[in-house]
């Protein structure tokens, strides 16, 4: 059966813990650059001065300017630099010329023009210049302070999100989850700061929104992959025989397909935006807003399946729960390493391991008791006499719980 | 019931949704698209203190600041102004608004509670329609009554008041045009008011064409009734007495007060001012500003009336200020002259708008000995106590940031929203419809339930959509359609898993729903946060997209549940592949060792 047959089928096994030391070296590396590029390069720069790379390309909107967008086929750049020159050689910084959805041009210039009243009768002598009636040239004005504002209102609004947010999962779901997903969103943040500062994109205040947006979908994904997670490990734990590792895999894959189906619908509609929407229509907030949240929900599939579960495996598999039943399950001689699911049945179809039989795990936990296991291993058998013996679970497949909301 | 029948519950939604999209859409409710979406002019304007922006504001500052702005602007005309607070931030959104120069002078002054004497007290000047009925009725009335002829009431009140003077040695020297034709005789007759509480110090003016609550009048006990019937002493014009010609007379003069325009508020020069009701003042230069007023408050006296007290600064550029006016309103200097016996009134103007123009009864004050009496309702004394401690503190505006969008801008942006979301949504169903087969059907109606309940409450609640509303309602999409996916991944594996598609969609619904919620409620922590601190374009982001994740929570239950277990107790459900589950394949996986298992 092919993988995609596999996935339709939900039958899949990756070996998602298998991948993580590489992936984690992966994000590692991707983090170390972001930070390099954000933080690192500037500091360079400023302590030698001789490199003018802002750690983040950050638009008109964030220092105070204007942008004006002049409808017209005919009026060019030297002609609206002859408008600006009066203001200052700031005044005209970029042009860009723009075709429109339905064909018609439009100049886009932008610069570094605050006073929203200069700004205001710039585009009126654009107009005149243009030869277009008053009202048709767009003119954008941002103050010096909003843009430190927007900043100051996203790191707020950012720390107290994360806040909030730990605190739910924290109540919802556990400490530990909580943890590990602030971890992953942190990385999201970082990542995708780090794209727009190595490739230098432009940061608008609407790459900003978006930006924050993204936390949401990041921990989405994240708190999918927990609450099944927990669903499995309350159902599993008792059967001994997973750590807490291979739920975590059992988990990923079941909700697997989910996550693929979701980020795909998601990203469908946010593609489509960033193509007809910035590149057919020239809407440039479109676009702005579509690539921040394009990388923004790549990276927080990624990480709910990368950095977060990894790290809450590495969490909890320190909690003494836990670390005994891998020592059970060492000392029991089976590979606690093994995390592929064998489901819960008692047929023996896995080479090595033993299986108990029904009447075995009915006869309960007195060491006395005679285990009856097959194995098809050699020195499997050997067993720990004691209640930790107990490997057998029941043997038909509990029903998936009904969650009981609280 | 509806617990047990699913169907129905199906059908009540569908019947309880549409029924409300088709009679929002009937009713010609929409939402209201923004500024970017439309054309038209936003600023966005912030509290300043020396030049830098200050957080030093209190919110009855800012509601008095925007309540200000909202009257400059209606009086431009725009369709639909908005002027709201977010923060410390003031919104101004005038869609349809093509001149941004005129919109920033005109929000950005700063504005100034001034005291002005008045000059004139001018009657009340009607403007718009009101004016075109005036003069209908002028018509009517001038037809009605025997004039003499080619006089208007006007000239035969002036000339019959000239004789009266002429004749009487004790008649007024000065005839203030007021509406009441009798007043040249008859303004004595207003009772003067009677001292009241130890703070009272300031009496009533004897303005008898002042009615009701109009004007906060200092001390005013009773408003002294004077019909417009009253009949002139002067018997020497019986024509006078018609109850006709008082009213042509008093049309007439609010004709020639009527100012064609607002004046010019110019601080230092004789103005013409109206009061919110429309009586218009003439007005000397300003005496003093609102920054000598420490603060005022609206209390009741012994009488039981509701008065106003204001407390001025000490010193030089407090009451000192205030004494020096009230001295010469209360002396009757040409500067802030009597009307009748009365004493001078000094009329407090904001942003040129007269709010109160009281008598002066004293003419000197202890600063927070002062009682502005009249009157007044709790909510007018009130309102004027908040004015002055506005014009106390007056905060400067300063536009940070600012907009002008034209109209087909505008259009294309929103065309291109439309058509990014229609091939969006088109491409994601025909995935669903691949993939999940029947059940993408009950997606894409729990959809449009969701986008009802969406237009729905953006239609009633009169919201306004922008651009960024347009990309948070596009990136909901996805959200919305996790629920669907959530559950049916679920189902799929209880199917796999052994179970019957009919006996276990209940219970997938259930575990995939607590999913969800949870899920959900961090998506709407976000929005949540993203709207309470934050400002512009990412309120109306974070706006859409918490509401279209609470309407898809809704829906996931009204809708994608019973659907989905109608269509799983039905035929259809014979043939799970129908329903995307591949079971014919699979015994069972639990049994099976899949392919990682054998490999350590």
């Amino acid at each position: 059966m092919s993988v995609w047959s596999d996935l339709y089928r939900e039958q899949t096994d990756f070996d998602f813990p298998r991948l993580w030391p590489r992936t984690a070296v992966v994000s590692v590396v991707l983090v170390l650059v972001s930070l390099v590029s954000l933080v690192g390069v500037p500091v360079y720069c400023s302590a030698t001065g001789n490199c003018e790379r802002p750690p983040l390309n950050l638009s008109i909107d964030f220092e105070g300017g204007s942008t004006w967008e002049v409808p017209s086929d005919s009026f060019d750049e030297p002609a609206a630099e002859a408008v600006l020159a009066p203001y200052g050689p700031e005044a005209g910084e970029k042009f860009q010329r723009v075709t429109t959805g339905d064909g018609r041009e439009v100049l886009r210039i932008s610069g570094r023009v605050a006073d929203v009243e200069v700004a205001a009768e710039i585009a009126s002598k654009l107009g005149e210049a243009a030869g277009v009636p008053t009202g048709s040239v767009t003119v954008s004005t941002v103050g010096p302070s909003w843009g430190s504002d927007i900043t100051r209102q996203a790191r707020t609004s950012l720390i107290v999100f994360l806040v909030l947010v730990a605190l739910y999962i924290a109540w919802r779901l556990e400490t530990r989850m909580a943890i590990a997903a602030l971890v992953a969103v942190v990385h999201d943040v970082v990542l995708t700061a780090g794209v727009y500062s190595v490739f230098q994109i432009p940061v608008t205040p609407a790459t900003v929104i978006a930006f924050l947006t993204i936390l949401g979908f990041s921990l989405y994904d994240t708190i999918v992959v927990y609450d099944r997670v927990q669903e499995n490990a309350a159902r599993f734990s008792k059967s001994g025989r997973y750590t807490y590792t291979a739920i975590m895999r059992r988990s990923l894959n079941q909700v697997f397909m989910r996550s693929l189906n979701t980020t795909l619908v998601t990203v469908i509609p946010i593609a489509v935006m960033y193509v007809v929407g910035s590149q057919v229509f020239g809407q440039q907030t479109l676009g702005d807003f579509s690539l921040a949240l394009l990388i923004g929900l790549i990276s927080g599939t990624y990480s709910s399946i990368f950095v977060a579960a990894p790290l809450t495996v590495w969490l909890k598999e320190r909690e003494p729960r836990w670390r005994d039943l891998r020592s059970r399950l060492a000392a029991r001689g089976d590979d606690p390493a093994d995390t592929a699911w064998h489901g819960l049945g008692q047929a023996a179809t896995a080479p090595g391991r033993p299986v108990a039989t029904a009447a075995a795990a009915r006869s309960g936990t007195a060491s006395s008791a005679a285990v009856t296991s097959v194995t098809e291993g050699d020195g499997a058998a050997a067993r720990e006499p004691g209640g930790t013996s107990r490997t057998g679970a029941d043997p038909v497949i509990p029903p998936r719980p009904r969650k009981r909301r609280r | 019931m509806l617990k047990r029948h699913p169907g129905r519950l199906s059908l009540l939604t569908m019947f309880v949704v549409y029924g409300a999209l088709v009679a929002t859409i009937l009713s010609g409710r929409t939402p209201t698209l923004g500024l970017d979406l439309q054309g038209g002019v936003s600023v966005n304007l912030q509290p300043v203190a020396n030049g830098e922006v200050t957080d030093d504001v209190t919110p009855e500052q800012l509601d008095q600041a925007i309540a200000i702005i909202r009257k400059r602007v209606d009086a431009l005309g725009v369709a639909e102004p908005e002027v709201s607070r977010q923060g410390n931030t003031i919104q101004v959104q005038l869609p349809g608004a093509t001149n941004q120069q005129q919109v920033l002078e005109i929000v950005g002054k700063t504005a100034e509670l001034r005291f002005r004497p008045v000059l004139q007290d001018l009657g009340k000047a009607p403007s718009g329609q009101g004016r075109v009925d005036v003069e209908a009725r002028i018509a009517e009335l001038s037809s009605e009554i025997d004039l003499p002829e080619g006089q208007t009431a006007t000239q035969v009140v002036e000339r019959l008041s000239a004789e009266a003077e002429a004749n009487s040695t004790t008649g007024q020297t000065e005839v203030p045009p007021t509406a009441e034709p009798s007043a040249p005789v008859t303004t004595t007759s207003v009772p003067s008011a009677v001292p009241g509480a130890p703070g009272t110090t300031i009496d009533p003016t004897a303005d008898v064409t002042t009615g009701g609550g109009r004007s906060a009048m200092f001390r005013r006990q009773v408003p002294p009734p004077i019909p417009p019937t009253t009949t002139p002493v002067d018997t020497r014009a019986p024509d006078l007495s018609n109850p006709k010609f008082v009213e042509l007379y008093q049309l007439e003069q609010q004709l020639v007060l009527a100012p064609a325009a607002p004046a010019e508020d110019t601080r230092d020069a004789e103005v013409e001012l109206a009061d919110r009701d429309g009586f218009i003042y003439r007005l000397g230069p300003t005496l003093l500003t609102g920054t000598a007023i420490e603060t005022a408050t609206a209390g009741v006296n012994q009488e039981g009336l509701w008065t106003v007290n204001p407390v001025f600064k000490e010193g030089p550029e407090g009451i000192d200020l205030f004494n020096a006016a009230a001295a010469k309103c209360n002396a009757g200097e040409p500067e802030c002259p009597r009307s009748g016996s009365n004493p001078g009134r000094l009329a407090i103007v904001l942003d040129s708008e007269v709010l109160s123009a009281p008598a002066i009864n004293e003419p000197s004050f202890s600063r927070d000995q002062i009682q502005i009496s009249g009157d007044f309702t709790e909510e007018q004394a009130k309102n004027l106590a908040v004015s002055l401690r506005f014009g106390s503190l007056p905060i400067e505006l300063q536009a940070q940031q600012a907009e002008l969008v034209s109209a087909t801008l505008g259009e294309d942006a929103l065309r291109a929203g439309i058509i990014a979301g229609g091939i969006g949504l088109a491409l994601v169903f025909a995935y669903l419809f691949a993939y999940y087969r029947l059940l993408a059907l009950i997606t894409l109606g729990s959809m449009s339930i969701s986008a009802s309940l969406l237009w729905i409450v953006m239609s009633n609640l009169n919201a306004t959509v922008t651009l960024a509303g347009v990309v948070g309602i596009i990136v909901s999409i996805g959200i919305s359609l996790d629920s669907s996916i959530v559950f049916f991944e679920g189902w799929k594996e209880d199917v796999l898993g052994g179970a019957t598609v009919r006996t276990t969609v209940e219970r997938s619904f259930s575990s995939a729903y607590a999913t969800i919620v949870k899920a959900d409620v961090s998506s709407l922590i976000g929005a949540g946060v993203l709207y309470w601190l934050s400002v512009g374009p990412v309120r109306g982001f974070a706006f859409y997209l918490g509401v279209m994740t609470i309407f898809d929570l809704i829906a996931a239950y009204v809708f994608l549940r019973p659907t989905s277990i109608v269509l799983a107790r039905s035929k259809l459900a014979d043939h799970p592949r129908r329903l995307g589950i591949p079971v014919d394949v699979v015994p069972a996986p639990s049994v099976g060792e899949p392919a990682g298992g054998a490999a350590r």
